[in-house]
């Protein structure tokens, strides 16, 4: 966190703002009080039901908030990646190329380390047996040698072919990196050779703005009006979006944090601090005008589920007109 | 069967329990207002009943209400007819009660006691200023706890985590309020209130029994034990007025009223769905009552409230044969447009929190260019209307493997 006073690029992909850095997402959470959800896999936790991993997805009413606050703006994330040019294309196969070769010599070192002393993690027994099957071997490679031999006197073009079909891949395609069998490292043959059967990990960073294409000069926006008229971001376009987003910025404003309610009948659940420390107060449900009518059923509805877990129904009523919000609570009191 | 029934049971055992619902069966034996009267075994029954044939004699309470459109119920003011009603079939709602018309029950025992008896309010105000004198009390202890650490800290340098929960801390299983002088207060005013009470002229009965129009109908023209007057003639009125009167009551009330009658009705009255779904169930033997309560538009009892909770809980679905039909019309029908899912959410988790499963009820409202209006001056329209049931249940992954 070089400084928090950064302004948050909120990369939006279908109307959905997301944001994939995890220092941003640190600091929308620590400085302006928006949480999120995390919605990516963390690939090594078994059950990917309660922790996840990035991009965390923003409603929109904190996408919003945050870009009416001039914390953030938008990107248009599809837009903002460019076509890579060709020097960029063969940088980054080059790096990539750089990247499997260091991988590949330091699974190398560590196979030679290991195999100049293997006594250590062997058995007495292990390592005869070892002997024996590489005994076998060599036995058997010296009869099919003699074959082969005997064969190459016939025609001689055996020893180009490995150069030849790892060599072409190189010319014709660079994005056959992707697979390493046919990998087209080192025009070298005896490090090909080798190289071919050692795997390697290509790593795909999660997020693409560091790639030298991504230019999100011509398609970031500072406020909703100019991303609306870009068509990126159409929210709050209604009446009950801009009740919803009313409401959320109202209670922001007082120090709350928000999460979704839909779980206990409201449109946000309430917390006084961070969601981690502490338990919602209120679940909150939106009105979209003073005057709007509320069935007697739904208060029930709210009494019920709110005292039932424990929070007070918040009902938010938006004055579209005054721009105002006023609240009223519920609890179930039961006689008796 | 609910939760609470085997638990009581086997609480109760052969005591309180097991003697209030013997007491129960006793009182709640009959499930209609109409009682089947067997004569006593002679020859000529026995005759008769070889030949298919009983003595069996049918003996109608004949319960009397005035109709009241305001309210959209109807009201028996009688007592005695009030609890047969109540009594057989759990028919209606005291005014002035939760249910059963208790009212003047309640005040006797008021009276006996002397004025001391608290109100179920009254409880309910006592039980929370003690709650939250217990949550100060326990607020005070753990930060006196706290208070005593930090001082050991400062002294010895010593670090002591602040309890939570210890003897020092009081629990909310074991916390007792600390008698407040109360009683010490309050013998005079309520001698002097017995005093006045002594003098007051004997109670009269206030309460009245409220029928619902889908429970007035259903006793009056399938059972024929209920005679509905007019509020204005205080005449009674015939059947027909009667189906027309219950189908206006839950129209606007200042409308441009049309030339005829047949013209002021609608297939989708409110009435009418109500009743189908009223009529479906209790011919099926279910006690059905408002369900407000849990945020839905019936409960299904076995047998009654007073035997079990309510298992069921039915949310009436109208839905339009015709389209065109919901377009035109001038009734904004309760829940004939799809709700939200949070709603649906909210019903279904408000219900299965206390231990009942949600039935979504699909009422068909007949389309109008394949049935005339003019069936509507009659019950037989019913006869149009379709109802079809979904039972909906919450389902939770992680507890329902087995």
């Amino acid at each position: 966190m070089s400084s928090d006073t950064r302004i948050i690029p909120l990369r939006v992909v279908n109307k959905t703002a997301y944001i994939w850095d995890v220092d941003d997402i640190a600091i929308v959470r620590s400085k302006h009080r928006i949480c999120g959800i995390l919605v990516g896999t963390l690939p090594h936790l078994s059950q990917q039901n309660v922790f996840l991993g990035v991009p965390l997805v923003l409603m929109p009413e904190e996408a919003a908030l945050l870009v009416n606050i001039g914390a953030a703006v938008f990107v248009d994330d599809p837009n903002a990646h460019r076509n890579p040019t060709i020097p960029q294309l063969e940088a980054w196969s080059a790096e990539q190329r750089d990247l499997a070769r260091s991988q590949i010599e330091l699974t190398e070192t560590k196979t030679a380390k290991e195999s100049a002393n293997p006594t250590r993690a062997m058995s007495e027994d292990a390592l005869r047996k070892r002997r024996e099957r590489e005994e076998r071997k060599k036995a058997k490679a010296a009869e099919v040698a003699a074959q082969q031999a005997a064969a190459a006197s016939g025609s001689g073009e055996t020893e180009l072919n490995p150069s030849l079909l790892l060599g072409a891949p190189l010319m014709s395609k660079p994005e056959t990196i992707h697979t390493p069998p046919t990998d087209p490292l080192t025009p070298s043959s005896s490090e090909l050779s080798k190289s071919a059967s050692t795997p390697y990990t290509i790593v795909i960073p999660a997020s693409a703005a560091s790639q030298p294409w991504y230019n999100a000069s011509s398609c970031t926006y500072k406020t909703i009006e100019s991303a609306r008229a870009a068509g990126v971001w159409d929210f709050p376009a209604t009446l009950s979006d801009r009740a919803r987003s009313g409401v959320f910025h109202d209670l922001w404003k007082q120090g709350y944090f928000m999460g979704g309610g839909i779980k206990f009948g409201g449109e946000y659940l309430v917390y006084p601090g961070d969601p981690l420390r502490y338990h919602s107060h209120f679940s909150a449900s939106v009105v979209e005008s003073p005057i709007a009518s509320l069935r007697p059923m739904e208060i029930v509805a709210h009494g019920r589920l709110g005292t039932a877990t424990k929070k007070a129904h918040l009902l938010c009523g938006w004055d579209d007109e005054k721009q105002e919000v006023s609240y009223l609570s519920i609890e179930w009191a039961g006689f008796g | 069967m609910s939760l609470i029934t085997p638990s009581s049971r086997s609480r109760g055992g052969g005591g309180k329990a097991g003697a209030r619902k013997h007491e129960n069966n006793r009182i709640y034996a009959n499930p209609l207002p109409l009682l089947f009267v067997e004569p006593p075994p002679s020859r000529i029954g026995s005759v008769l009943g070889l030949l298919g044939l009983s003595l069996t004699r049918v003996e109608n309470p004949h319960c009397e209400g005035i109709f009241d459109p305001i309210t959209r119920s109807v009201w028996v003011s009688n007592s005695a007819h009030s609890m047969i009603l109540w009594r057989r079939g759990f028919f209606g709602k005291g005014d002035l009660s939760r249910s059963e018309p208790s009212w003047l029950a309640r005040q006797i025992n008021i009276r006996k006691s002397g004025g001391k008896q608290l109100t179920s309010e009254e409880i309910t105000a006592r039980r929370r200023a003690e709650r939250k004198q217990f949550k100060r009390d326990r607020a005070a202890a753990i930060a006196a706890v706290a208070e005593e650490a930090e001082a050991i800290f400062a002294s010895e340098g010593r670090v002591i985590a602040p309890a939570l929960s210890g003897p020092a801390i009081p629990s909310a299983a074991t916390w007792r309020p600390t008698s407040q002088p109360q009683p010490e207060e309050s013998p005079s005013p309520a001698e002097g209130e017995t005093e006045i009470l002594e003098d007051e002229a004997p109670l009269v009965d206030v309460e009245h029994l409220q029928l619902t129009l889908q429970e007035a109908f259903f006793l009056l023209w399938n059972l024929d034990c209920l005679t509905v007057f007019d509020p204005t003639t205080m005449e009674p009125m015939t059947l027909q007025q009667i189906w027309i009167a219950f189908q206006k009551a839950e129209l606007p009330l200042f409308t441009s009223s049309p030339s005829t009658v047949v013209e002021s009705l609608e297939f989708d009255n409110p009435f009418l769905i109500n009743y189908a779904v009223y009529h479906h169930y209790r011919s099926l033997g279910w006690v059905v009552k408002g369900g407000i309560k849990f945020c839905v538009d019936y409960l299904l009892y076995k047998r009654g409230p007073v035997f079990a909770h309510a298992e069921l809980a039915l949310v009436v679905m109208p839905v339009y044969e015709d389209i065109e039909d919901q377009k035109t019309s001038s009734i904004d029908l309760h829940n004939s447009s799809p709700f939200a899912w949070s709603w649906l959410s909210t019903i279904n988790r408000v219900n299965s929190q206390v231990q009942k499963t949600l039935i979504l009820v699909y009422v068909t409202i007949p389309a109008k260019t394949r049935v005339s209006q003019s069936v509507l001056l009659t019950p037989a329209c019913l006869a149009h209307y379709s109802v079809r049931e979904v039972v909906l249940r919450r389902f939770i992954p992680a507890r329902m493997r087995d």
